[in-house]
Formats: C-alpha cells, sequence, structure tokens
C-alpha cells in the first residue's frame, strides 16, 4: 500500500512542478504589448527633429591613418559635443614610434586632447604614425551580447548605444569590450561610449570628430548610398580592422593600418 | 491524499508566488520596449533628439563670407569650430522690432567669438613630429623659421614672434599681416 | 617588436573591485555547504549525518547574503530587478536573477520539509502570537505521523536532487562569466566554469568543517569521527582537482604562447608574483594539501586528525578567498592593449573598500547565527530514517 500511494504523489508531484514551470516559462515569454502611441507623443512635442528617412541608413566609419597628422581637434571636438568626462574619452588618438631596433614607442597624452609634444625616444624612429581610435560598433557585439538588462543595443542602422535610464552601471560591458572604447560614466554611473554621434547623423550631419578633421583622416558614410564614399573605400582599397581575430566584425575600417598596432 | 496535502499547498504557493512575482514585474517593463528591437525603444527617440553643439561651416558663412573668400585652399579644410569653438551666444537676433534686415543687420554681437592667438592652435598641427605624413607642412626649428621669414620679408625680427605675427590664419601663404 | 609600456586612455580605472571578491567567495561557500547536504540526502552518505541539516542552514546564511556585494557595486542598485523586467537572455548576468531564485525556492522548501517536525512540536508547545505565527509558517498543516514524515524525506529527496544542478549554476556561472569574454585573455578559458566551482566547494567543505569541530567540541552536535573522516577526504579530493584544473589551465596558456601570453606571463611574474605564487598556491594550497595528505596518509590519532583537519580548513578559505582576488582584480591589472599595467589598492572606507568587505562577508555568519536561534542545529533522529529507506545508503566508516 505504502508503494503504491508513493509513486501516485511523486506522478502527481511531477505532473504539477512541469505545469508551472511551463506556466512560468510562457507568462516570461511573452512581450508586454507596446502602445506605438509613444512615438506620436513625442512628435507632436516638437522635440522630433529628424531627417525624414533617419533609420533608412547603415552606416560605417573608415579612418585613413596614412593622413591623420596628430591635431586632437576629433578629442577636443568630441568632448566639446558629447559632454565626455574629463579623465575618460570616446575617441582618442595613439602616437606610434618604430625604430630601427624595432622597438614600438606608443603613447596618448590626455588621449591626444591636446595634441602631442615631442617626444624623444631612444633610437631613430624609422616609421611613425597616428592611430585615431573610436568604439568600432560592431556588428557581432561582445558589448550587447554581455548587457545583463538590454540597455546595450545595436540601433536598425547599425550603431551601438547605450540606454542610460535602463542601465545598471554593473560594467560588464566595459569589461567585453576588447578595443576598451567603455567607461562607467563616474557622473552617471551608467555606462557610455562613442554613439557616433547618433543626435547628428540622424538629422543628416556627419559625427563631430569627422566634421572638423582638417585633413579628412576621418570618413563615415552610409553604405546604402550608391554614391558615398565610404562605401567606396570599403569596396576598393584594402581596408583592415582592428583585433579581426577576435571575430567581432568591427564596421570601423582602418586604412594603412600596420602590424604593431594595438 | 492526507499526509501529502502540506506538499501540495505549499509548492502551490511557491508556484503562485513566483508567477505572480513574473508577471508583476514584466508589467514594470516600458510601453517602448520590443518596439524597434530588444531594448527600450524610446531610448532611439531620446538619442536622436538631443541638441547639436557644433553647428559647421554654413552656420558661421551666414554672416562671415569675407572670410572664406580669402581662405586659401589649404585652410579651408579646417572647419571654423576647430579653433573658434562653439558658436554661443555669439549672434542673437537684433530685439529692436523693427523691420527685417538683411546681412550682419540682422543679428546684434553679443560677445566676441573667441581666438587664441598665441600660436599654440598652429603648432597642434604644424609643429614637426616624425608620426606626422611626409607632406605635410611642419615647422622643425621655430627659431631657423622665423629668421629665414625675417629675409623674405624684411619685417622686424623677434624670434620669439608666435605664428600670427607674420601669417594670416585664414590665408596662411600671405606673409603681410592682414587685419579683419 | 618589443613593446614599451602603454595603456589604452580609458584603462585608468579597474571597476570590479573587492566586492565582485567577496560575491563569488559567499556564494562559493553557499554552494559548498550544500554539496554536504546534497551528498547526505541525494545520495545517502550517512557518515555526514550529523552535518546535514547545519550544513543547509549555512548554506542559507550565505544565500541569503549574497546579493550584497553585487547591489553595492552596482551603479544604480534600485534598478537592480531590471534583471527581471527585462533581461537579456544571452548574459550572464542578465540570468542571474532567475537563477538565484530558483536555487533560494528550492533551498527554503529543503529547510521547510526538513525542519517540519521540530516546528511543529514547537507549535504545538506554544501559545497566544508565537504559535500562530508558527501554524501561518507550516501553513497550517500540522500533521506530523509517520507516513507524513515519510513523504517530507522523499519530497526533500527529489527538492536535493533538482537542487544540486541549480547549485552547480548557481556556483558555476560566475566561472562563465569570465570565462566566456574574449577581451580578457587572463579570464577566457572554458575551465574557468569548474575553477569558480570545485573551489566554491572548497571552502564550503572547509567552513562547514571548522564549524562541526567547534560545535562537537563544544557539546552542540554529536562528535563522529567518521564524519569529520568523510569531510576530510572530501576536502582532499577536491583539492586535488583544484590543483589538476589550475594546472591544466596555465599549462595550455603556457604551451599555446598565444598573443596575450606575453602579457599573462608579466602578469604573473610581476604584478601577481606574490599574490599568485606565493599566498594563493605556496601558503594556501600548498600548506593545505601537505596537511591533508599528511592526515590520511599517516595514521594519526582523533585528535590529531581534528586539529589538521582545522588548520587545513583555514588554509583552504584563506587560498579559495586569494584565487577571488587574483582572478577578478588580477585579469584587470592589465590594459587591453597587453602592454600596459595598472594597480589596485582599495581604500579602507570606500564605498566599495575593505570595510564593506569584511562587513560583506561577516554579516553571512550573523544571519547563521540568528538562524540557529531559530532552528536547531542537529540532523533528523536516526531511528525515523531506517525507516523510510527513501534512497540506498552507503555507509563510510
Amino acid at each position: 500500500m505504502i508503494q503504491k500511494k508513493k509513486k501516485k504523489s511523486r506522478r502527481e508531484f511531477l505532473k504539477m512542478a512541469a505545469a508551472g514551470a511551463a506556466g512560468m516559462l510562457v507568462v516570461t515569454l511573452i512581450p508586454k504589448p507596446s502602445s506605438g502611441q509613444r512615438i506620436h507623443d513625442i512628435e507632436e512635442a516638437g522635440q522630433l527633429e529628424r531627417a525624414p528617412d533617419w533609420m533608412e541608413h547603415y552606416y560605417a566609419y573608415v579612418v585613413d591613418t596614412t593622413k591623420c597628422i596628430g591635431c586632437g581637434a576629433c578629442v577636443r571636438a568630441c568632448r566639446r559635443e558629447n559632454d565626455t568626462p574629463e579623465e575618460y574619452f570616446r575617441t582618442w588618438v595613439e602616437r606610434y614610434q618604430i625604430t630601427d631596433t624595432g622597438h614600438v614607442y606608443i603613447d596618448a597624452p590626455n588621449g591626444g586632447h591636446d595634441s602631442f609634444p615631442p617626444r624623444d625616444v631612444p633610437g631613430n624612429v624609422v616609421k611613425g604614425f597616428f592611430l585615431p581610435k573610436i568604439c568600432n560598433h560592431c556588428r557581432n557585439t561582445p558589448c550587447t551580447q554581455v548587457c545583463p538588462v538590454n540597455a546595450s543595443y545595436e540601433s536598425p542602422q547599425g550603431a551601438v548605444l547605450v540606454d542610460k535610464k535602463s542601465c545598471i552601471g554593473c560594467g560588464y560591458c566595459v569589461q567585453a569590450c576588447p578595443y576598451d572604447t567603455r567607461y562607467i560614466d563616474p557622473r552617471t554611473h551608467t555606462a557610455d561610449k562613442c554613439t557616433w554621434c547618433y543626435h547628428r547623423i540622424t538629422k543628416g550631419l556627419m559625427p563631430a570628430c569627422v566634421t572638423v578633421c582638417p585633413t579628412k583622416a576621418r570618413l563615415f558614410g552610409d553604405l546604402k548610398k550608391k554614391d558615398s564614399p565610404v562605401k567606396e573605400i570599403i569596396d576598393t582599397k584594402r581596408v583592415m580592422v582592428l583585433k579581426p581575430e577576435l571575430n567581432t566584425e568591427p564596421y570601423c575600417f582602418y586604412i594603412g593600418l600596420d602590424k604593431s598596432v594595438r | 491524499m492526507k499526509n501529502y496535502s502540506h506538499v501540495i499547498t505549499v509548492f502551490s504557493v511557491v508556484a503562485v508566488a513566483l508567477l505572480g512575482m513574473q508577471i508583476a514585474l514584466t508589467t514594470l517593463q516600458s510601453d517602448s520596449f520590443g518596439k524597434y528591437g530588444r531594448f527600450r525603444g524610446d531610448h532611439i527617440l531620446e538619442a536622436s533628439s538631443l541638441p547639436t553643439k557644433h553647428k559647421g561651416d554654413d552656420n558661421c558663412l551666414e554672416c562671415h563670407e569675407n572670410e572664406w573668400d580669402m581662405a586659401d585652399a589649404k585652410h579651408a579644410a579646417v572647419p571654423c569650430e576647430n579653433c573658434h569653438f562653439l558658436p554661443k551666444a555669439h549672434a542673437v537676433p537684433a530685439a529692436d522690432g523693427g523691420e527685417p534686415k538683411e546681412g550682419l543687420a540682422k543679428y546684434a554681437r553679443t560677445e566676441k567669438m573667441p581666438i587664441d592667438s598665441s600660436g599654440e592652435p598652429c603648432k597642434r598641427c604644424h609643429l614637426f613630429l616624425p608620426s606626422r605624413p611626409a607632406g605635410f607642412p611642419q615647422v622643425k626649428n621655430v627659431e631657423k623659421h622665423i629668421k629665414d621669414g625675417w629675409k623674405k620679408t624684411m619685417g622686424e625680427l623677434d624670434v620669439k614672434s608666435a605664428c600670427p605675427r607674420c601669417h594670416n590664419s585664414h590665408f596662411p601663404k600671405a606673409f603681410a599681416k592682414v587685419s579683419i | 617588436m618589443i613593446y614599451t609600456e602603454f595603456s589604452f586612455p580609458n584603462d585608468s580605472h579597474i571597476i570590479w573591485s573587492l566586492m565582485i571578491v567577496t560575491y563569488p567567495y559567499i556564494s562559493g561557500i553557499m554552494a559548498g555547504a550544500f554539496s554536504i547536504a546534497a551528498l547526505y540526502y541525494g545520495f545517502g552518505m550517512s557518515s555526514l549525518r550529523p552535518v546535514s541539516r547545519f550544513s543547509l542552514l549555512v548554506s542559507f546564511s550565505f544565500l541569503s547574503c549574497a546579493t550584497l556585494p553585487l547591489l553595492n557595486h552596482l551603479g544604480h542598485p534600485e534598478r537592480a530587478f531590471n534583471v527581471m523586467i527585462m533581461p537579456n537572455h544571452r548574459s550572464a548576468i542578465g540570468g542571474f536573477g532567475y537563477i538565484y531564485m530558483v536555487f533560494l525556492t528550492i533551498l527554503v522548501l529543503i529547510i521547510w520539509f526538513s525542519y517540519r517536525d521540530e516546528v511543529i512540536r514547537a507549535a504545538n508547545a506554544a501559545t497566544g502570537l508565537k504559535k500562530r505565527i508558527l501554524e501561518a509558517s507550516l501553513l497550517w498543516n500540522l500533521n506530523s505521523d509517520s507516513q507524513t514524515q515519510a513523504v517530507d524525506r522523499i519530497v526533500v529527496f527529489y527538492l536535493v536532487a533538482f537542487g544540486i544542478p541549480s547549485m552547480a549554476v548557481l556556483s558555476g556561472y560566475v566561472g562563465f562569466l569570465f570565462g566566456s569574454l574574449k577581451s580578457n585573455p587572463w579570464w577566457s578559458t572554458p575551465v574557468m566554469p569548474f575553477v569558480f566551482f570545485v573551489s566554491g566547494i572548497m571552502s564550503g567543505l572547509a567552513l562547514v568543517t571548522l564549524f562541526y569541530l567547534y560545535l562537537g567540541w563544544f557539546g552542540h552536535l554529536e562528535k563522529s569521527p567518521a564524519c569529520l573522516r568523510t569531510l576530510g577526504a572530501l576536502l582532499w579530493f577536491s583539492t586535488v582537482l583544484y590543483i589538476v584544473l589550475e594546472a591544466v589551465e596555465l599549462l595550455y596558456f603556457y604551451y599555446e604562447s598565444s598573443d596575450a601570453w606575453f602579457v599573462i606571463s608579466t602578469l604573473l611574474l610581476t604584478k601577481l608574483k606574490y599574490s599568485f605564487f606565493f599566498l594563493q598556491l605556496g601558503i594556501g594550497l600548498g600548506v593545505a594539501f601537505v596537511l591533508l595528505s599528511a592526515m590520511f596518509a599517516l595514521r594519526v590519532d582523533e585528535t590529531t586528525f581534528a586539529k589538521l583537519a582545522a588548520v587545513a580548513s583555514v588554509y583552504i578559505l584563506f587560498e579559495v578567498w586569494m584565487m577571488r582576488w587574483n582572478i577578478v582584480v588580477g585579469g584587470q591589472l592589465f590594459s587591453k592593449s597587453y602592454v600596459g599595467f595598472r594597480e589596485y589598492h582599495p581604500q579602507w572606507l570606500d564605498q566599495e573598500g575593505i570595510l564593506a568587505a569584511i562587513v560583506f562577508t561577516l554579516l553571512p555568519f550573523l544571519v547563521l547565527y540568528i538562524v540557529t536561534r531559530l532552528l536547531s542545529v542537529h540532523p533528523l533522529p536516526e531511528e525515523d530514517e531506517m525507516e523510510s529507506a527513501g534512497s540506498p545508503r552507503v555507509v563510510i566508516e
């Protein structure tokens, strides 16, 4: 008698557990229905100031390191445009000096914000260049993959953005970015990074760093436009990305990248 | 059933509590979550609605066409905002309520745009650094540069001069300083 | 190419601090304590009976305090529930809310079923408000005849069966969190979840051993040499497993000699030389392993065995903490440029500083003290066990 009862209770228990678990699973998978009212509210309030087809683009960024003169205008412009905190950078410039003995001297004084003072290095510098760095807005983003609350996401145009109202400030995305382009903003305690000046590109303008570059070392464009110079460069010239072996598929392409680049 | 009733009771209570918690948490989700993708859809609107600060050269040229005409091809590539910074409260529409005026008269000047004439902004691009591209005009030895320039212009020699002493920042090929 | 030192400009501060060292330490002890209960209730290791219910209380105390260091670290702890409101299912931290809830539910249920008889006796003896509270906590079912108790045993068995993978995920997902990051070569290894899991088991075993020696010495629990020997044997096995995992991890880093080997080797030989080789491996692991081996290889008497076990447990607890430090902080001491380093000196009074870490580590002990005032540390009486043979019994002499 005892044996039969035990089997029955076990079966009943398992059935209940399965039903409960299935119920819970179903509930969590149903997304909350969105009202669609929201976008009209914002438009009518006059806050919407975008180019009419602002979603119909697919952006890419090109850096031509053979043209960069290391003036630092991009770093200053980015700080002014986006109110970046003092000790962190959304974009920065690194200087490489390689001597004939194979030594590589890299520096980025204040991220290149005040240009570069002369730096004496032992030996003759036989190869030197400047390397502007920026968030690569990858396609296979390691940062959006690890954000626990979906605060970091990819917009339909390919820009990777951070929702500061949802971010909990755990710092997982900062650890996950292999290019060190993210930081925790000490004023808002959330993650922050380059947004390709999303507020400018959606109005048909260029990012601030591209706008102020005097030598056209930084380029930005829409891959969906046939005559875009960025598209032409990516399609026809020898371009490279940073850390390709990590398979993050960056959308910031470099011309003239050297093997010494970090 | 008597021996198992406590099992059923406690598991039911737990299941209801967990289910209830998940439902309650899902209702706290933002309205716009999932609209454009798995993120808070309102943010993409907020991010694109931030005010732009850099206004671009066209904004300055509305009034300052003279400066543009004078700039030689090379320095035309340097945006106004690089050296003169953001157009904050530089010019506001004239508040006298009279007839609409044309050109510069449209605006009342509130404050002068800043400019650093010490030569520091020039050095940021033109000081010689081995990492700079070879074809780019750079000055290796400032004293020698000034002495050579003096020979050309026969002006006053002052080896401590700043660059704008001889070069017009908008038209750097001119050696005689032209006032705006 | 010989590089001189260079760190990326955003690499000025480390962001995962002492709090992120404290959290896996606490969750590891929770997992290890639960594993003792799991071995008894699930696998029938009857030699562990004296500590079976007590280890459930230890596990619960540490589980209840596990989230506090994380909340202290978050930039916006008030938004912490976002991980359950708008979770990212691909993120390890995103899964934390659910993993924690599941294991908390299972552990609370196990404790509810294990302690039912005792609470029923207390409810029957109590009066007034206390009686009403106790009856409510029993969900107004005060049935405690032998068949109900048999049902309780079976339910505990199945709960433990679900609890083992749940506990493994809760202590292993932290390792997955680190091990799956391709951006950090010191963390990026598939062995990481197992390293965290096994070291968690080690720390839990060590702490429960220390508590058992203390409680047995002062007469709160029966002194069983068999129980102590089993705990010692489990500790020895898990230490060996841990040594193998760490050795394999280092061997692969060294042998593969991939692009990050330069920075890892420099990290180990300069920044982490003292904390990794000397403190963690040399003192922590080395002394503990020698003592544990000596306990079994040499025929020592009970008192000496107990003393060696106590000392080895203290060293293991120290070693596991150093391991958390070396992985979490060690992985952030180099820049993502792989050719630069930085420093980390936690301050006493920082929000995520030394004092906060000490408080969060000691808080579970306070919770344990309160819990043991309410629930007994004694295991279930032996006679009732034999009647309700729910699972096969294994006796270790």
